[in-house]
């Protein structure tokens, strides 16, 4: 079910501002309180799928250990695309919500 | 130095898995190469090696999940190879008609029936491969990568395939028409410096028909080994 949600997460997770993949899944871990174990590996590809698909830019720059890093930003479409995210899964919590709320207070009769 | 240890070897690893795109793989080995050095989090141990890379997950299943976007990449390079090859096919053309309207070069009467089905036959050839072109880079230029792999993207891939080969067709009717016909005008004329310009422009036809058939190859190969590694 996570996978179904990835471009929705990795989006999130880069709402404050650009970061590299690494700091991505520290961030998606810290924010859901570790809820959210992935393998590691399955975030790179869903970042440059972004990227190919216009949501996400990116550059290379370098680490201070000398390494190149790439560092990815939410572009103006991946914005949208994040905002889009957001109202449907507010519309699916709030129809979810409403369905549990409705069925925590009926009655149940029972059968005679 | 190339360093050795779990690291190395899984992007060692890696790199082979993803050598259907070798660009690709070169981006995709430096950024896991950071990825993998932070997360031992500066313990060189083999064993802190061997959690970062556990952690990380299979090699394969990581290219699997690149090649979606990597096939797209590589449609979309040929879309712009079949722009660029009947840009420069046209170019030339018009650039020979008006060299030899410069040069006065008229074809002796006999040829004139060659000549007029020829250019024909050149015209709705050309035409023909511009129409296709310019559906296939909007088809191209209007899909995206998939999150995971199905029938449908599979078909859109062979789908760009053909319209890249048939716009290609088109072209090369058209290039070997305009080479016959002007083969036909350099044997009509006495020789001089002035035929090597329309020798030249067919040159630069043939080379644009054959990098886009070249690309179309490439192309063809790269989706046979990347649909044959997702069945693996």
């Amino acid at each position: 079910m996570l996978k179904g949600h990835l471009d929705m997460i990795v989006l999130a997770a880069l709402r404050k501002g650009p970061a590299h993949g690494y700091a991505i899944i520290q961030e998606i871990q810290r924010r859901s309180a570790g809820a959210f174990e992935l393998p590691e590996g399955t975030v790179y590809p869903v970042l440059h799928r972004l990227e190919k698909n216009g949501l996400l830019s990116s550059r290379w720059t370098i680490a201070e250990s000398g390494r190149k890093r790439r560092t990815y930003t939410l572009t103006r479409q991946g914005r949208q695309a994040l905002a889009n995210h957001r109202a449907v899964w507010q519309r699916f919590v709030d129809a979810i919500s409403s369905l549990f709320g409705e069925a925590s207070g009926a009655t149940v009769r029972p059968h005679r | 130095m190339r360093q050795s240890g779990p690291i190395a070897e899984y992007l060692d690893a890696l790199a082979r898995e993803l050598e259907f795109d070798i660009a690709l793989s070169r981006r995709v080995c430096a950024e896991i190469a950071d990825h993998l050095w932070q997360a031992t989090d500066g313990c060189l141990s083999i064993e802190s090696q061997q959690q970062a890379v556990a952690n990380f997950g299979d090699p394969r299943d990581l290219a699997r999940q690149y090649m979606m976007a990597s096939l797209l990449t590589q449609v979309r390079r040929v879309g712009l190879a079949m722009i660029g090859a009947s840009i420069a096919i046209y170019v030339a053309m018009k650039g020979r008609a008006v060299w030899y309207a410069l040069m006065q070069w008229e074809l002796s009467a006999e040829w004139e029936a060659v000549r007029a089905t020829g250019l024909a036959i050149d015209r709705y050839g050309f035409l023909a491969a511009i129409s296709i072109a310019v559906i296939g880079w909007v088809y191209i230029s209007t899909r995206r990568a998939p999150i995971r792999l199905h029938v449908t993207y599979n078909k859109e891939v062979n789908r760009c395939i053909v319209l890249c080969g048939a716009a290609a067709g088109g072209l090369i009717v058209s290039v070997t028409v305009e080479t016959v016909l002007t083969g036909i005008r350099l044997f009509d004329m006495e020789w001089c410096a002035a035929a090597l310009v329309p020798i030249l422009s067919l040159v630069i036809e043939m080379a644009a028909a054959a990098m886009l058939v070249l690309r179309i190859r490439a192309m063809i190969r790269r989706t046979a080994v990347a649909f044959s590694l997702l069945e693996t």
